[in-house]
């Protein structure tokens, strides 16, 4: 007769060898998933940075599209409309960063200035564009069809840039103050100065363009941001006197442009 | 208590018996082949194949089917005295007694001296037990044409050796056993049960046990006589012991054909 209780013990046990090999397999392939895990966090803040930088890029294809459709209507304007077209992109790169300013509510109460910065900006852009297009066009009548058809085309872009609102996520401006403080990237600070400025916290885009500047004192950008700040912080003198300096250093011309609208009045 | 457990385990008890042999395609083919080359004028046929394969079932079998008909003898177990092997031989076959010793010549010449009418045919199981000096002499034999020797041997390196060196220069036919594939084993099993009337049992051995039968037997039938045997005997203990394990008359547990494979050491725990 069989000893059955011992052969139950030598099969459970030969059972446990055979499962071992896969529960080791198992085990180390969820040890190494944590660890693929663990480096994982880093790359979606990369990715949202992409993410933003590729929002203009959309709002330049709509924007193509719109003025083919100009280009059909019209016969005789058609290389004029290009021309006015193409700076546009450079406007709306500006407006487009806007919506993620949302987040700075978690910072600060400064709700007020952003609705009242950010709505006059998008409405007023377009506005200007239009008058430009106007002033270099000849013909009333083809003029009258260029405001028609291309003031509609402005409003899909504003909706389009509502839709950026809602991708971005509120902290997102805590997070890239979080990580130039842990990596003093000048590129970050150059971000949050800008930032600051659009939402007209113009005390913060000053610290953070005056950190930019004590990092890499070759960025162009910062130095604008920097003397922006300071006109809007009622330290015109100090601004200009900046520029002015910057501008012998570098020699560069949107600091002169810059300079020149301040001293002319023109930005204020 | 005769169970039906109780009776499927011993018709795996390893037996060498021709009326247990079970008859499958290959084999039957084989069997046909053989049985036509001892027809023939052939004076060595050399049947070979790894242990476990059925070398000695099938010797068996043919003897037994043969025996009435033709002058055939077999030597399941090998006679390892020289002396000993011509007496039983000469005994067997011409019917002459030796009370003395009897070396190689003077059987020689009693081959010589008998009047054949049929070539008698000796069957030597486990021939790779013979020294060489007598297989030479089997060799010699089986030259004169008076004798016809079927041998069988266990295929290993050495004793392919000792095929080659006596056997190589001769006319003879080599059959090869080999292990049941998958099929053949199901149909094994289940016409072994069948033949013995358990045919309850034969329906509890689906494709999948038999499968995990011979992922352990590798299909050697003497290692499944072996996991079967042991198989039922692990049924009959739980049977008599119900309360320790529920039996499902059904269908076999990998349990049990795992715990059998690990009783019998096909495999390891």
């Amino acid at each position: 007769m069989l000893n059955i209780h011992e052969l139950e013990k030598q099969w459970k046990s030969y059972k446990i060898k055979s499962y071992l090999p896969y529960a080791i397999v198992i085990v180390s392939l969820s040890v190494i998933a944590g660890i693929i895990y663990s480096f994982y966090p880093t790359q979606p803040k990369v990715k949202s940075q992409h993410s933003k930088k590729s929002i203009p890029v959309q709002h330049v294809h709509i924007s193509a599209k719109k003025t083919k459709v100009v280009d059909t209507n019209k016969t005789i304007i058609q290389p004029k409309a290009e021309n006015i077209v193409s700076p546009e992109p450079i406007v709306n790169k500006q407006a487009k960063l806007l919506p993620s300013m949302n987040f700075m509510t978690n910072i600060q109460h400064e709700t007020q200035l952003y609705a009242q910065t950010v709505h006059p900006v998008q409405k007023t852009a377009p506005k200007k564009r239009i008058r430009k297009e106007v002033k270099k066009k000849t013909s009333t009548n083809i003029i009258e069809n260029v405001r028609i058809k291309e003031v509609p085309t402005i409003h899909k872009e504003q909706k389009a840039d509502i839709t950026i609102e809602r991708k971005e996520t509120k902290n997102d401006i805590m997070e890239i103050i979080h990580r130039f403080k842990n990596n003093n990237n000048p590129a970050l600070s150059l971000f949050i100065a800008k930032k600051y400025y659009e939402l007209g916290n113009y005390h913060q885009s000053y610290n953070y363009a005056l950190i930019t500047n004590q990092i890499n004192p070759n960025i162009e950008a910062s130095w604008i941001v920097f003397a922006k700040s300071l006109v809007k912080l009622h330290k015109k003198d100090k601004a200009i006197f900046t520029l002015k300096e910057y501008i012998n250093s570098s020699h560069s011309s949107s600091a002169e442009i810059l300079l020149n609208k301040i001293t002319s009045g023109k930005f204020k | 208590m005769n169970s039906i457990f109780m009776n499927s385990k011993n018709i795996f008890l390893d037996t060498v018996n021709s009326k247990d042999y079970v008859q499958l395609d290959r084999l039957s083919s084989i069997y046909q082949s053989l049985n036509n080359s001892i027809k023939k004028p052939f004076k060595m046929i050399l049947l070979y194949g790894k242990p476990g394969t059925g070398k000695s079932m099938f010797l068996t079998k043919l003897y037994h089917d043969l025996c009435e008909s033709s002058n055939i003898h077999l030597y399941q177990t090998p006679i390892l005295d020289e002396n000993e092997f011509y007496k039983t031989l000469a005994q067997d076959i011409f019917d002459t007694k030796y009370n003395d010793t009897l070396n190689f010549t003077q059987f020689m010449k009693i081959v010589k001296n008998q009047e054949i009418q049929e070539i008698p045919v000796v069957i030597l199981d486990e021939a790779q037990l013979y020294s060489e000096p007598l297989m030479e002499k089997i060799r010699l034999l089986s030259d004169t044409r008076s004798i016809k020797f079927v041998i069988s041997l266990h295929k290993t390196e050495q004793e392919d050796l000792i095929a080659k060196e006596h056997f190589q220069t001769r006319i003879w036919e080599t059959i090869e056993l080999e292990n049941a594939s998958k099929a053949e084993l199901k149909i094994y099993i289940q016409k072994k049960l069948m033949k013995a009337n358990c045919f309850d049992t034969a329906n509890m051995f689906s494709t999948n046990t038999v499968k995990r039968i011979y992922k352990f037997t590798h299909g050697n039938y003497r290692d499944t006589n072996k996991l079967l045997y042991t198989l039922f005997d692990i049924y009959t203990t739980y049977e008599q012991h119900s309360h320790i394990y529920p039996l499902n008359t059904t269908k076999i547990p990998n349990k049990f054909v795992e715990m059998a494979a690990i009783h019998t050491g096909l495999i390891h725990a």
